[in-house]
């Protein structure tokens, strides 16, 4: 059997088949811990502050928020591409590095595919609750209407974004789920009580690991991966789209898409190794996610993390050199204006705080990193910050050039976003392996 | 909430026994549901009563939800009126209600309901346009603080009119009979109706004294043209003769007398015709309209207006001595030089009201030989005119307890003269006419209450000999009675309706007859009567010797303070109707508020921001406002604008109960006419103050010397028609082939930047055309007024000359500065300010007004993003809003250019908290039928009027006939009183504005980006001879 | 469309149970050498080349996807040239309303291939397999989810060899169980007790215990006995023996059996820790990991307290 002497054991501790299993059904199986319940608790409050945002919006209208007559995007889509962004590293992990066999991805691709469906659900919030009429966001399907033909507009990238999201988080469900069922049977045939026979087998969908089955489920799996990854690829495209096919300066960009890929990527790397160094340190999960994976995924954030630093500074040279002045008072705005601060704080935190990723030190060392990926979360925020309110806050016409700052409802909706994330995130691992325990198990020997 | 405990009947009160129990059970028969669900097994619910509690359910939810939509009934007339179709306007000739001397004015009438002003174009002498305070006037007429009816002091109840009739004759009468007087105050409005009315009142009653009040003093001018001339007139002006206009703090654009029909003349010079246009000087301290209009613009202080007289005076070859003074000698020689060579077609003016100074204008003007051309001492204007001599005097007598009873009529004297309202309280009746409750209805004894012009007959005479007729457009929406009728029916006359007639309409007709004489009917369908006479010169006699000592003796101060009039609120009559203050000053760009507006170099040096709250103390009183640093001010002057901080009803809560303060206090009345000009000024911050935050609509100064505005001076005009528009831009190319929009209409719209003064007429026009809401000092301060169509306001400044940069070197030490000329001139500025340490600079600046509305591009990058297709071109060219189908995803607001879409952030309409007259039941009379009221978070921009468009094209087919050029247009280009923007068929060759999209002034605002707007400007040429004074490109 | 060659019905199958893959497979190459056929093998895992070595044909799922993806590039396009182009011609920022508005198509055209690619492929997946929600799982051993790979052959099959020589050929390949008539249940629709009597401990089951073959780290007898003298000596004996059959997880049958290893008080299981369950575990071949989930101390101490 192959082995790679070479690379440090991915799961280490000299686990057996059934100490994995063990291991992490764990946590699904005995009574919380009373830190799972703290963690939640404050996350269903969180919740509660977005339903009570989000009501408050819809109840009084947009105006609750401070967007303006010229800068009528703020936080909102700011959030949205934020949470888009952070949602595709879930799919990366688990699309391309399937595609690469890299499987240092195995034990985290489950969470990561689990932010990424919880990350768009965050994301879909902001797109729908921005609208003046939430209630009536089906409108934006194409759907017959009772008065005779009246359709969607193809042209518009907003409606691409809607096929594309939906698309995006479809797929990502499927894919997640179609992971998951082999590892609701175990849980299912380790179940103690009528419920979780019930809910666990309705979900397992009669697993048994029928050497046929897998024989299947290995080719469905990896076509999905194959799938998902030009898919990934295309949503933040589409997002970036929503800005480079404007007129606006700062805005209308070519050099969007890939950006915006390669920020995504960043961004999302970012908030799985937050998410994971949590979980690494409540769940102890150290045998599974072993510093092997963090220097992996460090790695990934000091490439991409120099993408988008490449990115930014292409973008100004572009606007310097195109010779157009009101692309180059975007630019010598965002650098200069009233959100210097904005895009300062972008650069450091995207720009140069990676760069401490050359040192193996870095790398390697658990809570640097994590402190480093919540500069990274911090930075990619501001950098669909920057992108938005600095490129709309002073477009064309001098005489509309305005100043804009949240309101506490568009930051408690925020916020609230996080409490949705969390919730999410803390059933998932009360109710659901956080760790693809097939997957692991096919690795396990790779270390003998 | 009342703590009263009311009660529905005795039984309740004395709690006996059947009403206990039948009331703990209201409905005492109850609803039938024991037998619905009666079973044999009462104490437990079985099967079937699942299935009944089902059901029920069920059909309850779905006949609960059936209830969604109430219908509404249409209802149709039982008696349809004469004349009237549902759908279709009409229009009445009338006369304005803002402005009080009676403007000839178009009221148009939808199912009864007075919906809109719009210009008497058939008028010409008077313009032919409309201000925003005129047209916003019309909800005064819906105002939910009108007056029911006649009532008494102490009981805010109405009382029935032969009660009160009663009441006031034995008032006056006792008053007549003890042998004190009875003043009758009436405003300085020039209805012939109620002067008859008051002379007739006058014949009844012993000791009647009549004084007419204006809050804004012109005595200046009176009584200068009364000791030149012998007649105490205001003389009409007229700047179309003018070819040169020099203006000494007089804003006869914006607020001077009667601003419309100065607009109207004045921009009939400012477009070049053959290479020539009128030449406009302005010395003045505020930065007002008119000054933002000159061509050349000179900061002067206002207390040094007699210096500059003097010193044309003197270059004009009136022989003095020399006055030694410092100030801008160079403008006033070429001034002069150019006064000289334009002879009688000048005209020089101002705002002084001071009769000095005014004389001395007098001896200019006549000098200039202006009198007969520019001048018209003849058919003189009527309104304004107030007797300030008469007034001051009655207050004195007040006090001394002269009066018995005084009756003021559409006059709120104790607004703007504290000293009236002190000596109103000394005189035991005090009656009013007004139809609202201001401060002087507020503390009359009996209010006559009057009837809204709208709902009555008159006849006024703005300028003598011109008599402009109105007729009710609307049955009293209250039980008010004509002024005139109330002084009639004192006097002992019965006032009743005569044959379904109003008796004001035969009192009307009577005071025509006898006046103007002629067919009524026929004048009041045409609003105007004119029978002028032919213009005579008055000759002048009065030396200046002994005025230009008296002047040059006068004491020099280093501050001064200016209470001037804002465009928008004027003198403050008008004070509650919110779209004028939601109109932004056209200078400051500020929306309800006043404020005290400060020089940049005065701000600069005592390191004063925006919204600083200062505490002013001048010799008349003291007052804490809020600053506001105006570029173009002159340093060492303060300005506060009067006709704010208006005491309104209690049940006025939003804004409007809090407008700005009130600055009347502060006129100086002592030398027996009003001075605005206080010299002597103390201002200091208050310490502690919170920042105020103005609702301010525009806060970037500069035009960052962008392509937008294009100007040219004329000389380079003269030279080259494309001057101004040599900027190198790539042409845009397009993927694919444009729409072809040459069948049908193309609608499109040009804008002359020279016609424009940047009035903010159109901005209330289109309000009120199209239900535009009126959002409030918060919403504003948020930056989300709604407006359609916005004017833009840039500052440049004067280009410094190679001296004063070296001069900067000079004085700069290290700090020199590189003028390249790659250098924006906004940055010399500033380095040149940095460098000598001041900023002086900021007195001479530019101002070029630019209105900007949906421009209706034919690429239109909204509608390519709107993923709903609620924004969709027409095959007319324009760009058009599916409110209903929108879901507000405010993505077409962004990727506007123009920024000119609006987002619906509330519920506007039905909304307490926007309760600006204008979404309450009586507010809603005055909405236009023919413009959806949009709900809330729908986006929403100019249509280019599409209602307009849509009736027009109706009437035309109606008439089997094809649509003439120009038959209609916008309500923006309608109300222009200087017919600056022009609307109408690309497509029609005959049409004004195909030959203006020929003109080679005219550009596209962004034409790089390719997104074909349908709107055209044209440059802005300024009379001036240097070149070096366009912006910077 | 369901593959009915993987349904277990009601057959009798002679299992093979391993925990270790490589046996597993060698396994499958001898059986299927010696001519044996192989209803199928269960794991907990895809295991590398089991399918081929099973002789099954790589599935046909590929191309089924790209069909779908086909279908949906399609259907993004006509939805997109029906209503833009066809039904609703609009003048949308000047753009002509015809066929060159295919370029504003192509992100939704993109989009549906992968939906319907990713759904196509997904439900023809669990259609094949006879995957749907609810459906009763047919089981051979509750443990070939978890760690133990089976080997079944359908007894109803006419073979080669007969069925006690196929047992004993899994014997010789390392099965650490081989039972000769297993019968398939479901864990949802089985109670617990019924499945540990019925279905595996009274199984006449035959251990084969291959020393080294085992993964697991066992103890040595000595280390077992050691860890539980202290357990034995100071907390009861047979004397003061309780009713561990209170306990949940503890039947007849396995009473008897930590009986026979000298547990016989509440008060010492209560005192168990995880050096002395790992002793016991091995001692009395229970499920691993069971005592704690089912936290037998903390059940034992409410008894012992009652």
């Amino acid at each position: 059997m192959y082995s790679a002497d070479i690379r440090k054991p991915l799961v280490t501790g000299g686990k057996t088949y059934s100490d994995v299993t063990e291991d992490i059904c764990r946590p699904i199986e005995n009574k919380p811990t009373s830190s799972w319940w703290m963690g939640f608790i404050i996350a269903v409050i969180l919740l509660l502050v977005l339903v009570v945002t989000l009501v408050w919006t819809v109840w009084e209208g947009i105006g609750t928020w401070n967007v303006n007559k010229s800068v009528m995007w703020g936080w909102d889509i700011t959030n949205f591409v934020f949470w888009v962004g952070i949602g595709h590293a879930g799919t990366l992990i688990s699309a391309i590095l399937l595609l690469f066999r890299q499987k240092w991805r195995m034990s985290i691709n489950r969470s990561a595919e689990a932010m990424t469906i919880f990350a768009v659900f965050c994301a879909a919030i902001f797109p729908l609750f921005h609208m003046g009429r939430v209630w009536l966001a089906y409108w934006a399907l194409p759907l017959p209407n009772a008065f005779g033909s009246l359709w969607v507009n193809f042209n518009s990238p907003l409606l691409w974004d809607v096929f594309a999201i939906s698309t995006y988080l479809s797929v990502s469900l499927v894919f997640w789920y179609l992971g998951l069922i082999p590892d609701i049977a175990t849980v299912r045939d380790r179940a103690k009580t009528k419920a979780r026979k019930f809910w666990y087998g309705l979900f397992a969908m009669g697993w048994n690991g029928s050497a046929k089955s897998w024989g299947r489920y290995e080719v469905v799996a990896l076509i999905l991966a194959g799938i998902s990854t030009p898919l990934v690829l295309s949503v933040h495209t589409i997002v970036s789209m929503d800005f480079a096919t404007s007129v606006i300066p700062g805005w209308h960009t070519t050099i969007f898409p890939p950006y915006f890929v390669a920020g995504a990527i960043f961004s999302g790397f970012g908030m799985v190794l937050t998410l994971l160094l949590i979980a690494r340190y409540v769940m102890n999960y150290q045998d599974y996610i072993t510093t092997e994976h963090l220097e992996a995924m460090t790695k990934v954030i000091l490439l991409t993390g120099s993408i988008v630093g490449v990115a930014y500074i292409t973008e100004f040279v572009i606007a310097a050199y195109s010779g157009y002045e009101y692309e180059q008072y975007a630019f010598a705005n965002r650098m200069f204006g009233p959100y210097a601060w904005a895009y300062w704080t972008m650069m450091f935190c995207n720009l140069m705080a990676p760069q401490v990723f050359w040192s193996k030190w870095a790398r390697t060392t658990p809570w640097f990193i994590f402190v480093i990926s919540i500069i990274v979360n911090i930075g990619m925020w501001f950098e669909r910050f920057v992108i938005i309110v600095t490129s709309l806050h002073r477009d064309f016409l001098p005489s509309s050039w305005v100043m804009y700052h949240a309101t506490w409802v568009e930051a408690g909706i925020f916020l609230g976003t996080f409490g949705l994330f969390f919730t999410c995130f803390f059933l998932f691992a009360k109710f659901l392996p956080v760790i693809n325990m097939s997957e692991v198990k096919t690795i396990i020997k790779d270390k003998e | 909430m009342s703590s009263n405990k009311y009660w529905k009947g005795v039984e309740e009160l004395e709690q006996t026994q059947e009403f206990v129990t039948s009331n703990a059970n209201e409905f005492s028969e109850g609803l039938p549901l024991e037998k619905v669900f009666a079973n044999d097994d009462s104490t437990r619910a079985n099967r079937r009563d699942f299935l009944k509690y089902f059901g029920f359910g069920l059909g309850a939810v779905t006949l609960a939800a059936c209830n969604k939509t109430p219908v509404r009934k249409a209802i149709p007339y039982t008696e349809k009126p004469d004349n009237v179709t549902p759908g279709v306007p009409l229009y009445y000739a009338s006369s304005s209600v803002s402005n009080a001397e009676g403007f000839p004015v178009l009221v148009k009438v939808r199912e009864g309901r007075p919906i809109k002003f719009e210009p008497n174009k058939e008028a010409s002498y008077f313009g032919g346009g409309l201000d925003g305070l005129g047209h916003s006037a019309i909800l005064s007429l819906y105002d939910t603080n009108r007056l029911k009816g006649a009532m008494v002091a102490g009981k805010r109840k109405t009382v029935a009119w032969a009660d009160f009739d009663k009441e006031v004759v034995s008032a006056l009468s006792n008053v007549s009979a003890s042998g004190k007087s009875i003043a009758v105050i009436k405003s300085g409005n020039t209805s012939l109706v109620t002067n008859q009315a008051i002379t007739d009142f006058g014949a009844k009653y012993a000791n009647v004294e009549v004084i007419s009040y204006e809050p804004i003093s012109y005595s200046g001018i009176t009584r200068a043209n009364n000791t030149a001339f012998g007649s105490a007139v205001i003389p009409a002006y007229n700047f179309q003769n003018a070819d040169v206009v020099v203006s000494f703090g007089a804003d006869f654009l914006g607020t001077w007398i009667s601003p419309i029909k100065f607009h109207s003349d004045y921009s009939k010079n400012r477009v070049p015709k053959d290479g020539k246009m009128s030449k406009h000087y302005q010395f003045e301290s505020l930065m007002s309209l008119t000054g933002a209009n000159a061509d050349v613009r000179v900061p002067m202080k206002m207390s040094n207006v007699g210096q500059h007289l003097i010193a044309l005076y003197r270059e004009l070859g009136g022989a003095t001595a020399e006055t030694g003074m410092e100030v801008a000698g160079n403008n006033i020689r070429q001034a002069a030089a150019e006064l000289k060579a334009a002879g009688s077609r000048s005209l020089v003016v101002c705002g002084s009201n001071n009769e000095e100074d005014q004389l001395l204008v007098n001896a200019i003007n006549v000098m200039l030989g202006n009198y007969g051309t520019t001048i018209d001492t003849t058919n003189y204007y009527k309104g304004q005119s107030a007797d300030e001599a008469s007034f001051n005097a009655f207050v004195e007598s007040a006090e001394a307890g002269k009066y018995g009873a005084v009756i003021t009529i559409d006059a709120n004297p104790s607004y703007s003269n504290i000293e009236a309202a002190a000596a109103f309280a000394k005189i035991p009746t005090r009656i009013s006419t007004s139809i609202t409750l201001d401060e002087t209805s507020e503390a009359a004894t009996h209010i006559a209450t009057g009837l809204h012009p709208l709902e009555s007959w008159d006849i006024k005479e703005p300028y003598k000999g011109r008599f402009v007729l109105s007729q009710p457009t609307i049955s009293p929406v209250f039980e008010g009675r004509h002024s005139a009728s109330s002084l009639l029916a004192w006097s002992g006359v019965d006032v009743s309706d005569k044959d379904e007639l109003s008796y004001a309409y035969a009192y009307t007709k009577s005071v025509f007859e006898n006046t103007v004489d002629g067919d009524f009917n026929k004048a009041v369908e045409n609003g105007l009567v004119e029978k002028i006479s032919a213009v005579s010169v008055p000759s002048l006699n009065v030396t200046t010797g002994g005025i230009i000592s008296d002047i040059t003796s006068r004491k020099k101060t280093e501050s001064e303070l200016i209470l001037y009039q804002k465009v928008g609120v004027r003198d403050g009559a008008y004070g509650n109707t919110p779209w004028a203050h939601e109109m932004p000053d056209p200078v400051s760009k500020v929306t309800w508020d006043n404020y005290l507006s400060v020089s940049m170099p005065d701000a600069k040096s005592n390191g004063w921001e925006n919204g600083d709250v200062m505490s002013v103390s001048t010799s008349t009183g003291n007052i804490e406002i809020p600053v506001l640093i105006q570029p173009g001010q002159t340093k060492g002057t303060y300005g506060i604008a009067l006709g704010y901080g208006r005491i309104l009803p209690e049940n006025v809560t939003n804004d409007l109960k809090d407008l700005g303060k009130n600055a009347y206090p502060l006129v100086n009345n002592k030398e027996g006419f009003a001075d605005y000009i206080l010299n002597g000024v103390t201002i200091e911050k208050v310490e502690g103050a919170r920042q105020y935050e103005f609702g301010i609509t525009q806060t970037h100064y500069s035009i960052e010397g962008r392509d937008i505005i294009r100007e040219a001076s004329l000389d380079a005009f003269r030279q080259d028609p494309k001057a101004g528009q040599h900027v190198h831009k790539p042409k845009p190319i397009s993927l694919w082939d444009d729409y072809d929009y040459s069948k049908g209409h193309h609608w499109g719209m040009a804008i002359d930047l020279n016609a424009c003064t940047g009035c903010s007429a159109c901005i209330v026009s289109c309000s009120i055309e199209n239900n535009v809401p009126i959002v409030g000092r918060e919403e504003v301060r948020r930056r989300r007024e709604m407006h359609w169509l916005r004017i833009d306001r840039y500052y440049s400044f004067e280009a410094p000359t190679k001296q004063d940069l070296n001069l900067s070197i000079v004085h700069g030490g290290d700090q020199t500065v590189e003028a390249g000329e790659n250098m924006s001139k906004e940055k010399v500025m500033e380095a040149y300010s940095v460098a000598t340490d001041s900023h002086d600079y900021y007195q001479n600046v530019q101002v070029a007004h630019q209105p900007m509305m949906c421009q209706h591009c034919d690429n239109a990058p909204c509608e390519t993003v709107c993923p709903v297709l609620a924004t969709t071109h027409s095959s007319e060219g324009l760009n058009q809003m599916t409110y209903n189908r929108c879901i507000g995803t405010k993505y077409c607001g962004n990727n506007c250019p123009y920024k000119v879409r609006r987002f619906n952030w509330f519920r506007f309409n039905e909304n307490e908290k926007f309760d600006y007259h204008f979404s309450n039941d009586l507010g809603k009379m005055v909405i236009n039928p023919d413009v959806t009221v949009r709900s809330r978070g729908v986006m929403e921009k100019c249509s280019f009027c599409v209602q307009r468009i849509q009736s027009a094209k109706l009437t035309a087919k109606r008439d089997n006939r094809k649509m003439k050029a120009d038959e209609f247009t916008t309500a923006c280009a309608q109300t222009c009183p200087s017919n600056a923007i022009v609307f109408g068929d690309l497509n029609d060759a005959n049409s004004e504005i195909s030959k203006l999209y020929k003109n080679d002034r005219s550009y596209h605002v962004l034409e790089e980006l390719g997104v074909k707007p349908s709107v055209q400007y044209l440059t802005k040429i300024r009379n001036k001879t240097e070149t070096t004074n366009q912006i910077a490109h | 469309m369901i593959d009915k060659s993987i349904q277990l019905d009601n057959k009798k199958f002679t299992v093979g149970t391993f925990d270790d893959s490589d046996k597993l497979l060698h396994a499958v190459d001898t059986l299927r050498e010696k001519g044996v056929k192989i209803f199928d093998c269960y794991t907990p895992f895809p295991v590398h080349h089991l399918d081929h070595k099973l002789g099954y044909q790589r599935t046909n799922l590929t191309i089924a996807a790209f069909i779908c993806g086909l279908i949906g590039c399609l259907s993004g396009f006509t939805l997109a040239y029906s209503m833009n182009v066809i039904d609703w011609p609009m003048i949308i920022g000047g753009k002509p309303q015809d066929i060159t508005l295919f370029t504003s198509f192509i992100p939704v055209m993109f989009e549906l291939t992968i939906l319907f690619t990713a759904f196509g492929m997904v439900f023809l997946f669990f259609a094949r397999s006879g995957m749907v929600h609810g459906i009763k799982e047919d089981l051979l051993d509750r443990r070939q989810t978890n760690d133990h790979m089976l080997l079944a052959i359908d007894n109803a099959e006419d073979q080669t060899v007969n069925n006690s020589e196929i047992q004993s050929i899994l014997q010789k390949e390392g099965a650490i169980e081989v039972r000769g008539t297993v019968t398939p249940f479901n864990t949802s629709h089985t109670s617990d007790e019924d499945l540990e009597n019925s279905t595996v401990i009274q199984e006449e089951v035959k251990v084969v215990r291959s020393s080294g073959s085992s993964k697991k780290i066992t103890l040595s007898d000595d280390e077992k006995s050691s860890r539980l003298s202290l357990l034995k000596s100071t907390l009861g004996d047979a004397s003061g023996k309780d009713d561990l059959k209170q306990i949940s997880g503890i039947g007849p049958k396995y009473e008897e059996t930590l009986n026979s290893i000298g547990i016989f008080t509440f008060e010492q299981v209560s005192k168990l820790n995880a050096d002395t369950i790992k002793a016991i575990e091995e001692m009395t071949n229970y499920f691993p990991g069971r005592i704690e989930r089912d936290d037998w101390m903390s059940q034992a101490n409410k008894l012992m307290n009652k």
